[in-house]
């Protein structure tokens, strides 16, 4: 029987490794760009964005106290836990499912705000920090998913 | 006590720098920017606590939405750097594909 050199071995697997990564063609570091997250994300955008809106132009209206908006952060959790769910399940997306987190994190801190206030209602110059910060975090993760979907575009 | 902007953007981005490593040069401008955003908004929470207009607890809600909101900006800077460097490898590959095909004779790359 044919017995090949520990060496001549170790050479042929190291060789078959690299023809295998080159033959692969095109290195990715990172999940595809998803259709679904995008268009969920932008959903969740537009929701927080009208809320804040809402708070806005009517800060003490009966409409904005926290018992008359348990829908709207009832919607809000469940896109960002089907979300999430769905990008746990993509290879290579930990950034993105990091950034989903974060995004959850936030509405739930924001929900506890609200549920928190005496009278039901958030006072305006808390809604202007509120609106800045949501505004920044779905920026960011908008940012990122428009260079994915760049990427597949020139890939 | 007031909150000290300076000392407050200079932590931060000390953080940052660590936090993005090899991105920190390309993301540098658009931490500076976001971190100085953070620790403006962080002085008006401080505002709304000393004038009483919301509560300590309140207040530190305040500072976690804004410190994730801060992560969030970091985690996109950083998965931008990542696509940025496969095209840099992906592009290196492509530019030597047609000497190697050549050479070997058939379509390896």
């Amino acid at each position: 029987m044919l017995t090949i050199p520990y060496l001549q071995r170790k050479f042929l697997l190291i060789f078959s490794a690299f023809f295998l990564v080159l033959s692969s063609c095109k290195v990715t570091l990172l999940a595809s760009y998803d259709e679904i997250t995008d268009k969920t994300i932008t959903e969740m955008q537009e929701m927080t964005s009208a809320f804040f809106v809402a708070l806005e132009s009517e800060p003490e209206s009966a409409a904005m106290k926290y018992d008359n908006q348990k829908q709207f952060y009832q919607k809000l959790k469940v896109k960002a836990a089907t979300v999430r769910i769905r990008n746990n399940a993509i290879d290579k997306n930990k950034i993105m499912v990091s950034m989903i987190k974060e995004l959850e994190a936030n509405i739930g801190r924001l929900e506890q705000l609200h549920k928190g206030k005496a009278n039901g209602l958030l006072i305006p110059e808390e809604v202007a920090l509120l609106k800045d910060a949501f505004e920044t975090q779905y920026g960011a993760i908008i940012n990122f998913l428009m260079a994915l979907k760049q990427r597949a575009k020139s890939g | 006590m007031s909150l000290d902007t300076s000392v407050l953007i200079k932590d931060m981005l000390s953080a940052a720098k660590d936090n993005l490593g090899k991105f920190w040069k390309q993301a540098k401008p658009y931490a500076e920017n976001e971190t100085m955003n953070m620790a403006n908004k962080l002085l008006m929470i401080e505002k709304l606590k000393l004038q009483g207009k919301i509560t300590k607890s309140e207040a530190m809600l305040h500072i976690d939405i804004q410190k994730s909101a801060f992560r969030t900006v970091l985690l996109s800077i950083k998965g931008l750097g990542l696509i940025a460097v496969e095209d840099t490898i992906n592009a290196a590959l492509g530019a030597i594909s047609g000497v190697v095909n050549k050479a070997i004779g058939w379509q390896l790359l």
